[in-house]
């Protein structure tokens, strides 16, 4: 089963349409758009519909000054990770995994020959893949005693 | 597979972990995440869990609602009472809770309520690359990605 999954192509695993912006959308506005779609992650495009670079919730975080609201008109191609590492769809979630371990990422951009965006993969979607692919080992496990005695399981 | 039943005691990392009062104001905890590396911070309160604010709270209650770090407090805008796992819960409550329940943070507290640690999708990224990586080495035909996930 370990096998089976590793080789799984990424583009079997179900994923969400990538959240694309451009390098001179400020980053309130990509605030906006993470939020509304309820993503870790924005692919950056140039004009040619390239991978330009990814911008992340830790990014926001990490490389952003907060002591004043001027970081809401910067441009977000001032803050991305230029040059991302990214997938071809044919990588397999083992080596979708590997990189996320290697640098941690959550999100890694999918990208055709051309460099154009064809995806993007997420480790909840692979999370989720193992979860509905392999049921009886995540979803169908017997509670332990202890769970039942806290309800933490009820909701 | 099985060995996705570990419990989460055995891959769970335990040392001072980013934490915050819940009087504390948000840009201080946005300080502790960074010091830590970390994309959480735990709100304890006597030693006790109240409350984690994660890096998406700040995003979404924060940033998207362009409220002042520097004012507000963690307590109102923390997630109060998160879900938790205990130590001897299996590795795969913890993905479930990531998968299905959409956290990257689960708090681990012990039985008798004592905040131990948070286990991270992080965590559980390095634990089931591993796996692959064993399931790789152990079995010559998988030669062609030994590479891969050995790092």
């Amino acid at each position: 089963m370990l096998e089976e999954l590793a080789k799984t192509p990424i583009i079997e695993v179900e994923r969400r349409e990538p959240v694309r912006v451009k390098p001179d959308a400020k980053l309130i506005d990509v605030v906006t758009v993470i939020r509304e779609h309820k993503r870790g992650a924005v692919v950056i495009e140039d004009d040619d519909g390239k991978l330009a670079g990814m911008f992340t919730e830790t990014d926001l975080v990490q490389r952003v000054a907060h002591d004043t609201q001027k970081w809401q008109d910067s441009p977000v191609g001032e803050m991305m990770t230029r040059e991302p590492k990214h997938l071809l769809a044919s990588a397999s979630i083992a080596e979708a995994l590997a990189l996320m371990q290697q640098h941690t990422f959550r999100n890694i951009p999918i990208v055709n020959e051309h460099a154009h965006v064809v995806g993007i993969i997420s480790i909840r979607d692979i999370l989720a893949h193992l979860a509905e692919h392999f049921p009886e080992e995540f979803i169908n496990l017997p509670p332990s005693s202890k769970h039942e005695a806290s309800g933490r399981w009820g909701g | 597979m099985r060995r996705i039943q570990r419990t989460i005691s055995e891959i769970m990392v335990e040392g001072p972990a980013p934490t915050v009062g819940p009087t504390d104001v948000v840009g201080d905890a946005v300080e502790v995440m960074k010091k830590h590396s970390a994309n959480y911070v735990v709100v304890l309160e006597a030693k006790k869990l109240v409350g984690i604010f994660t890096e998406r709270d700040y995003l979404n209650r924060v940033m998207a609602a362009r409220r002042e770090p520097d004012t507000l407090q963690v307590q109102d805008v923390m997630t109060s009472e998160p879900v938790t796992l205990s130590p001897a819960d299996s590795v795969a409550y913890a993905i479930n809770q990531m998968a299905v329940g959409r956290f990257r943070n689960v708090p681990i507290v012990d039985t008798d309520g004592r905040f131990r640690t948070v286990i991270t999708v992080r965590d559980v990224i390095h634990h089931l690359s591993d796996l692959l990586a064993e399931a790789a080495t152990s079995d010559d035909e998988m030669h062609e990605w030994t590479d891969i996930g050995g790092g």
